[in-house]
């Protein structure tokens, strides 16, 4: 044990009686905070129940940092992010290097080509296409296949996956504890020297995807239709699976761009919770992270959606059966309201007895499920509180949207009760216990309420903010955002 | 001089700090190749207390001190493959409205308010092969939670309005179970395997759902739920001999009784391989399963199919995965999955989405993996990985207490030994290349596949008759809902009774009404998932309940038989009882035959009532209900108002893909001994026709004894 770094263990002592009682302060003391000089956060939660650990890393990149004409590479991003390094994934990297770059000119004459549309040589297409298949052909043989999530799995590494929204792209697994090195040498690696390999199979792979959720998907379709409705001018309007022109055109070189640009330290947040001794991880972290050049964080999103002057309404016919999605616009999550919207959530469609349940689908039985929720599509910016309603057999959206509105109007006109304020309270705070009990679970939730509200402490802060919400807070907050002219309706009709 | 010194000083302080850095140099980063790794320390599972109350109820309790949370789970011996295959959707429903119509002392909704007031919940559910029910409580109000636990698996109310709204939920899930393409296709594929009318693979439909009663719900939960029939399981923050006090109070005083269980069939493996494709237009991607039946978890060669598994399909760096999504890029979801349950085979398939023009590519790639893996089983390096994945995430089994209890508490559910999975650890340790090959060759049959694809299929790169077998296209279409028929009044009662006088007289009159038995011989085509075929058959029928169905088919001669309370049937194989269910369809087809019925109509056996009159092929037909009171079998005919002759009935009857309202339409009407009979009858369901019955011959009182009804 030479030069043990200092770490700095924070202590936080929040005077709060219901911390002491849940032990949610006890949590909160374990947390250790620690930050590499190039400004890369780990958030280091000790648990040694089972030997065991998880680890969660937040990348502070969606698809709303994506350009016109990129749309869609925050995620192809991600999936690259398994393709490995120049040492991890490759049978010979000097040789693969020049196949890439072989690859790259062969696919960029096909396109210059097929972008000539009904203007394009016909013969010379063939040719290049027969040019780029050999190209990729070469290239695909030097290539490793599989070698990063092996080096993973065959470790015993459980729940690997990543996931890109409109805000951040997250990457996750779990570990037996005595491979806690494992994680550090792979993350750091293909964070440290990413090789983009099968950039064009990968493409393919991502348009089947896109298939898969949207094109074939009849809500799929609805989600990404009512989000170019909802917002004209901030980027939640596009889809986080991109466009499929964009899919197709996005080259290898603006991929590395766009990774050199937001997946910088600063940028990115990690955090291990389960069977690992802080001291270790952070000397770990320096053994593998300190490598990570520190580079200017990434300029923030430019554009502001500009108050919506009047009702917007998407109706799709599908051969499908009807869907009704309502939304209005509201704060980010670090809006002085966040509590307020979340309680409203909570009143409207948090179990047996929310207020949409009761309405909709145990009394009225015009719907089978109906909900009322916070954060759409995403949190970090000025976003939707939605209403999601799949109406029971036979009966209409515009029932269902009455109904709704029904509820809605009781929140602007009568104050909600002592009683039920409180019942929604104590389950929050039962669900805070609850979330505690997963390693990945905790893991996920520091990295956000870090990267979200710039302090993971918020995660139990939350709590006392809820419960500082009063009923006038949800009668004014309910009176601002539950207006028409703030509103979009999507709805899904059958097509027979 | 001053300047040379602060210089010096400064050069000095510099060297020294270099030279520190230099030796407290960070080690540099490892290759992931080069890495060495401690032990893992021990595993330590923990024991829970297991005992037995002395009405049978088993309960499993361990402590867990690191949230003030308890939860429970509890396991209940029932499942929706003991429900009657006319009511399909009664277990679901029994689940569901034991939690939400309350309890005998307190309704559904005073239970909601008093758990979600403490932040817990307790819900209940039924599924194919168990029932039982989540708690889950802050644990200062375990006795609260307990008391409500033990009350709802008690004394659940089922109040009627809460059996509606699950109808409702049920009638809205078959209205949309055809809006998603992966649910789609998963469910026929599951159909296509265990075949459509099999309990691991039926479906509810609006008809088995309306059959439904409240009583049925309160019979199917008073069947299965006993402490004798049922395990729970606590784990939490508690003191485990404080909360087998607690158990005791709140169960003890709960009655064991007998329970039996209806036989399951077990399914079988197709003998065949088969191609099935469903017409999705909206779509611009096609997904695709192909396999057959799995197997179970004891199985001997259980460990070897899922090494085979992991490095086949079952893993983001499988065979598949690599060689399908990531060299070809032809997909985003692929896979294979070999299914094992407890007591049953579970599925085995392959299966991944594509674009719609490389549908018979992607088919193509998959058989061709698949055919590989069987011929030449898995390389040794595939061997490694799948072993070293299960092994060293094993620990991920035990790292939660719930996972140790719940395993332990599942286990014994299903009599499988306590230390099983333990043993399959040791399975797989020992499992060797060729153990793999042996399995993969014995139990993946690509000759026996069934392949299913949705899709658009005029977009597809070839059809799929490219394998060689005849492509036999689902309808998925949805059956209607049974019509509502209105309640009989003593109005309708009279009214229909004057109709059916009517029809009796055109059928015959007296002459109807001196019918003892009949003798027709006739040809019977029946329409098939398989194709269709014809036999030659004769029916015979002494009135009013015994009858005998000869039939010549291709397998040999086989007559079923009823002689009014045994049902019986003779193959050349021997002489067998008939399935009660099948001796029930047959009772209820004569109990609804033309003659039979007209003839009895005014019996205390049959309540009728007139609905209406609508048209009928031109004809001004009026609609009758006619139910069967000892088999509460409810037909409808329509007689058409001039000539009075029947020339339609509609029942609800099993047909190959279940439980439907089946159409038959009678036309050729002749005379036989002064009896009008009609020589034709086709019967259709949906759209689909069924069956047509050509009469040849009929004798009228031919004088059949009774003797001849009996089980030979």
């Amino acid at each position: 044990m030479k030069t043990l770094p200092r770490v700095i263990f924070l202590f936080l002592f929040v005077s709060c009686g219901l911390f002491a009682q849940d032990g949610f302060k006890a949590v909160q003391d374990q947390v250790v905070e620690y930050t590499l000089k190039n400004g890369l956060k780990f958030l280091i939660l000790p648990r040694h129940d089972a030997p065991v650990v998880s680890f969660h890393t937040y990348v502070n990149v969606g698809a709303v940092n994506e350009d016109r004409g990129i749309t869609g590479l925050a995620h192809i991003f991600e999936h690259l992010a398994f393709k490995g390094t120049s040492d991890i994934g490759t049978k010979d990297y000097r040789k693969e290097k020049v196949a890439l770059e072989a690859l790259d000119k062969a696919w960029t004459a096909l396109r210059e080509e097929e972008e000539k549309g009904t203007r394009a040589d016909t013969v010379k297409l063939t040719q290049l296409r027969g040019a780029f298949k050999k190209a990729q052909e070469e290239a695909s043989q030097l290539v490793e296949n599989g070698e990063f999530d092996r080096a993973i799995e065959e470790q015993g590494g459980v729940g690997l996956n990543a996931g890109t929204g409109a805000d951040a792209t997250q990457y996750y697994f779990s570990l037996p504890s005595n491979k806690l090195e494992l994680w550090f040498s792979l993350e750091s690696a293909r964070f440290y020297d990413p090789v983009i390999r099968d950039f064009y199979k990968e493409k393919d792979v991502v348009m089947e995807e896109r298939r898969m959720r949207t094109e074939s998907n009849p809500l799929g379709k609805l989600v990404e239709e009512f989000l170019a409705v909802a917002y004209k001018a901030h980027p939640y309007r596009d889809p986080v699976i991109g466009h499929m022109s964009d899919l197709k055109g996005i080259t290898r070189e603006e991929a590395l761009a766009f990774f050199k640009k937001h997946y910088v330290p600063s940028n990115m947040v990690v955090a291990i919770v389960g069977d690992a001794d802080p001291r270790v991880v952070v000397q770990l972290a320096h053994r593998y992270f300190d490598r990570l050049p520190a580079r200017p964080k990434p300029p923030e999103v430019r554009t502001v959606e500009p108050p919506q002057k009047s009702e917007r309404r998407v109706v799709l016919h599908e051969q499908s059966q009807r869907y009704l999605l309502v939304g209005y616009k509201k704060g980010s999550a670090t809006h002085p309201d966040d509590a307020v919207y979340d309680m409203i959530s909570d009143i409207l469609s948090s179990g047996r007895t929310s207020r949409l349940y009761k309405s909709l689908v145990r009394d009225k039985k015009i719907a089978v499920q109906a909900s009322g929720f916070s954060g759409f599509p995403g949190t970090k910016f000025p976003n939707l509180f939605a209403f999601f309603v799949i109406p029971a057999q036979e009966k209409t959206n515009e029932e269902c949207l009455a109904a709704v509105e029904e509820e809605i109007e009781k929140l602007k006109t009568e104050k909600v009760s002592e009683e039920e304020l409180k019942r929604v309270k104590t389950k929050a705070r039962a669900n805070l216990i609850r979330s505690l009990a997963s390693n990945a679970g905790m893991a996920a939730q520091l990295t956000y309420h870090q990267m979200v509200y710039g302090d993971w402490r918020e995660l139990f802060y939350s709590l006392d903010k809820l419960n500082a919400v009063t009923a006038d807070d949800i009668q004014r907050v309910a009176k601002e955002i539950f207006v028409n002219s703030n509103r979009t309706i999507g709805m899904i009709e059958p097509s027979k | 001089m001053n300047v040379f010194r602060t210089l010096a000083i400064t050069l000095l302080v510099t060297l020294a700090f270099t030279t520190v850095d230099a030796q407290q140099r960070r080690p540099e980063p490892v290759h992931y190749k080069k890495l060495q790794y401690p032990a893992l320390r021990p595993l330590q599972i923990p024991e829970p207390l297991r005992f037995q109350l002395e009405n049978g109820l088993i309960v499993y309790l361990l402590e867990d001190h690191s949230l003030p949370l308890i939860e429970g789970s509890v396991m209940v011996r029932t499942g929706s493959r003991f429900e009657p295959a006319d009511k399909i959707g009664l277990a679901n429903i029994t689940g569901q409205v034991m939690r939400t119509g309350g309890t005998s002392s307190r309704t559904g909704e005073e239970l909601d308010e008093l758990l979600e007031s403490a932040g817990a919940s307790v819900e209940t559910f039924i599924g194919v092969a168990s029932g039982g029910a989540r708690l889950s409580v802050l644990k200062e109000d375990i006795e609260m939670g307990l008391e409500v636990l033990a009350d709802i698996l008690q004394h659940p109310a089922f109040r009627e309005e809460k059996i509606e709204l699950a109808k409702v939920n049920a009638r809205t899930a078959i209205s949309r179970r055809n809006d998603q393409v992966g649910s789609i296709a998963f469910r026929e594929y599951n159909r296509l395997v265990y075949g459509p009318t099999h309990p691991y693979a039926r479906i509810t439909e609006y008809a088995t759902i309306e059959n439904i009663s409240r009583q049925d719900v309160i019979d199917f939960h008073a069947t299965y739920y006993a402490p004798n029939n049922t395990m729970l399981a606590l784990w939490g923050d508690f003191d485990a001999n404080d909360m087998k006090k607690k158990v005791e109070a709140a169960f003890g005083g709960w009655k064991r009784k007998e329970i039996t269980f209806p036989p399951v069939p077990q399914p079988r493996l197709a003998d065949a391989r088969s191609v099935h494709f469903i017409k999705k237009d909206d779509v611009n991607q096609s997904t695709i399963y192909m396999g057959h039946l799995g197997g179970m978890l004891n199985d001997p060669e259980s460990a070897p199919l899922n090494i085979a598994d992991q490095a086949f399909g079952g893993a983001s760096a499988s065979r598949l995965f690599k060689r399908i999504r990531t060299e070809q890029g032809l997909a985003y979801s692929v896979g294979s999955f070999w299914g094992e349950s407890f007591d049953y085979p579970g599925l085995f398939f392959l299966s991944g989405s594509t674009k719609s023009e490389t549908t018979v590519k992607m088919i193509r790639s998959l058989l061709r993996e698949l055919e590989d893996v069987v011929t030449s089983g898995i390389t040794e390096d595939e061997l490694k990985y799948a072993k070293d994945s299960y092994l060293n995430s094993f620990v991920f089994r035990y790292d939660t207490k719930g996972k140790v209890i719940n395993q332990l508490m599942t286990l014994e559910y299903f009599g499988y030994p306590k230390d099983f999975i333990l043993k399959q650890q040791s399975e797989v340790q020992r499992a060797t290349r060729e153990d793999v090959k042996n399995a993969v060759k014995k139990r993946w049959k690509p000759d026996v596949l069934t392949i299913l694809v949705v899709g658009k299929t005029s977009d597809f790169d070839e059809p799929l008759s490219a394998f060689g077998v005849p492509v036999k296209e689902i309808d998925i279409s949805i059956p209607p809902p049974p019509e509502k028929i209105p309640d009989p009044t003593p109005e309708t009662i009279a009214r229909a009774k004057e109709i059916l006088k009517k029809s009796q007289s055109a059928l015959g009159g007296r002459k109807l009404l001196s019918v003892k038995d009949l003798r027709y011989s006739a040809k019977l085509t029946q329409v098939t998932p398989g194709g269709e075929f014809t036999l030659d058959g004769e029916i015979r029928i002494l009135l009013p309940d015994k009858f005998i169905y000869d039939m010549k088919t291709p397998m040999g001669e086989m007559t079923m038989g009823f002689d009014g309370s045994v049902g019986w049937i003779k193959t050349p194989r021997g002489t067998h009882d008939m399935p009660s269910q099948a001796q029930q369809m047959y009772a209820t087809q004569v109990a609804s035959n033309l003659h039979v019925a007209l003839q009895n109509f005014d019996q205390p056996e049959y309540a009728v009532h007139y609905i209406g009159d609508e048209q009928f092929n031109g004809m001004s037909v009026a609609v009758v209900v006619i139910r069967y009171v000892p088999l509460n079998h409810t037909f409808r005919y329509f007689i058409d108002t001039n000539t009075g002759l029947v020339v339609k009935k509609i029942a609800k009857t099993m047909t190959p893909s279940g439980l439907a309202d089946v159409e038959e339409v009678y036309s050729d009407y002749r005379d036989v001994d002064g009896i009008q009979v009609p020589f034709k009858i086709v019967a259709t369901s949906g759209k689909q026709k069924v069956s047509e019955t050509l009469i040849s011959s009929l004798k009228v009182n031919p004088g059949l004894s009774i003797d001849s009804f009996k089980r030979p």
